[in-house]
């Protein structure tokens, strides 16, 4: 483009989604530069970390060309034109299979885009791949299966956290500046958390699902997965909006969730569910210890933090199950029934409690407690996992660490939540971090709460050692 | 519990033959679901959508 960089600016891939958007608009970076960067990085660390099932980069090459023309002609259309964007493989995209990560779905070609998929095109996102994940978006990291599982950039023994793990690693390792995820249990807020990034689950129906594979349709969400908090208030602002074709969607028209970043945590009342990970699923004791101190730093920012108890983790989880199960097991039932063993294991394992288990989804929703608490303060903070990533390759501790997580509660309920990174475990220097909660539809106040935090505290700037 | 027959009825036999283990798991896990959580006395209270019991859904920003 027009205008050479200035030297000390960082390598394109290196820049947060905002930064880039910043210097595209300036015509001192084009889309074709940014994305032969990012397609470099992919190359050097994807062969160890696995992030994606199929690397569009030549039809992702003629998009970003396209968007340079564009852009030269008469300015970016918006913030993400000429940015690319990773689809986690769940999501379709026109003309390419979206394999769900499974044998089951090999050649399952999209015949059109999913309706966020469609958005971030008119906007002018570029996407240069399909994402890994856990098979269906609900197995686990599985080893029986087409593709690798994806691995955690700062540290590839151990696991990224799913099911949008490739989305996790590739915006961790800075593959991406960004990338969808969806959550129907915490998965984009899981990833998020173990690969040290911002991941938010918006309101329920905020954005559309429709052309993203149905793991639970009444806890399904597709979530922004970036860097930073105002690059995932940019990206949900391209991802929002109504669809009169997802009978879930709210039918609510985008926002700018930007507009309060710059308010910070003064003033706040920010509830502190300490039952969470004090009584209900214990921490460990450095996680415990970063929630304090984030906790503290909120408060130094001129937060007023109070205690508030909602009903116990455990009782969230299993409605959370009560619900997905079944949900699932409708889904998948006919292959339950004629190719059980073209699934992984994990994955069978998990689907098939949904084929003895009846639905009561309207009836156990839980939503009312916390509204009460949402009378009392505007945002509660929380956990996010009980524990740092934990080793791919050892199966027990997965399995035991899977569910000690706070995520599923907001699924249940419907209400938007952030994970933002809050430390650093010392024996393993892999992230750890917590999560901000707001009522239905507060999504600018959790991101400016977020990106307050996110300000006083130095994990922002801290990247994987690859 | 009759795991076979639960199977059979859900239309396993094929993981039924196959994967045994992890049909017998499956039922237990549902099995133990059924009591895992409280339901409501009052089941208008909780709602679908859940943001359909939420006032601050139309305020403005705070």
């Amino acid at each position: 483009m027009t205008a050479p960089r200035m030297p000390h600016e960082a390598a394109p891939s290196m820049m947060s989604l905002a930064e880039a958007a910043a210097l595209i608009a300036a015509r001192r970076l084009s889309p074709v530069e940014l994305l032969q960067d990012c397609l470099a990085r992919i190359s050097a660390l994807d062969p160890r970390l696995n992030a994606f099932v199929r690397l569009l980069d030549e039809q992702a090459m003629t998009q970003a060309r396209a968007a340079e023309t564009e852009i030269l002609r008469g300015g970016p259309r918006s913030p993400l034109h000429g940015i690319p964007v990773g689809l986690k493989d769940i999501i379709d995209l026109a003309g390419h299979p979206t394999t769900c990560h499974s044998r089951l779905c090999l050649d399952r070609v999209a015949t059109e885009d999913a309706a966020v998929v469609a958005r971030l095109r008119e906007a002018g996102a570029v996407f240069p791949g399909k994402l890994s994940t856990h098979e269906f978006a609900l197995g686990g990291p599985a080893f029986d299966l087409p593709f690798p599982p994806a691995r955690n950039p700062w540290n590839p023994a151990h696991h990224p956290g799913g099911s949008s793990s490739g989305s996790g690693a590739a915006v961790g390792a800075r593959m991406l500046p960004a990338a969808l995820g969806t959550d129907t249990g915490g998965s984009v807020r899981h990833p998020a958390s173990h690969c040290g990034i911002v991941g938010l689950k918006p309101t329920y129906g905020l954005v559309s699902r429709r052309g993203v594979f149905p793991l639970a349709f009444t806890l399904d969400h597709v979530g922004p997965m970036t860097r930073t908090v105002r690059d995932n208030a940019m990206l949900l602002g391209a991802m929002a909006g109504p669809d009169p074709l997802d009978p879930g969607s709210a039918m609510r028209g985008p926002e700018d969730y930007t507009r309060d970043l710059h308010r910070g945590l003064k003033g706040l009342r920010i509830g502190f569910v300490r039952h969470f990970h004090e009584r209900d699923t214990p921490a460990t004791p450095e996680m415990a210890a970063a929630l304090e101190e984030a906790a503290q730093v909120m408060a130094a920012e001129g937060a007023e933090l109070r205690a508030v108890t909602l009903p116990p983790l455990g009782e969230f989880a299993a409605v959370n199950r009560a619900i997905m199960l079944p949900e699932a097991a409708s889904v998948h039932e006919t292959w339950l029934r004629e190719r059980p063993g073209d699934y992984a294991q994990v994955t069978r394992r998990r689907l098939l409690p949904g084929m003895f288990t009846t639905s009561a989804a309207s009836s156990m929703r839980q939503a009312g407690s916390m509204e009460a608490a949402f009378r009392e303060v505007d945002l509660l903070l929380c956990a996010s996992s009980m524990d740092p990533a934990c080793r791919i390759d050892d199966a027990a501790e997965v399995e035991r660490t899977y569910p000690r997580q706070a995520r599923t509660p907001f699924n249940v309920t419907g209400h938007p939540a952030i994970a933002v990174m809050c430390g650093l475990s010392q024996a393993g220097g892999l992230p750890l971090a917590l999560q901000l909660v707001a009522p239905a539809f507060q999504e600018a106040l959790l991101y400016r709460a977020a990106a307050g935090y996110e300000r006083a505290a130095p994990w922002r700037e801290m990247a994987p050692p690859l | 519990m009759n795991v076979e027959a639960l199977a059979l009825a859900a239309g396993l036999q094929r993981a039924w033959a196959d994967h045994r283990a992890d049909v017998e798991e499956a039922a237990a896990t549902a099995a133990k679901l059924r009591t895992a959580f409280a339901r409501p006395a009052e089941p208008a209270a909780e709602p679908t959508p859940p943001y359909a019991l939420t006032p601050a859904a139309t305020e403005a920003g705070r």
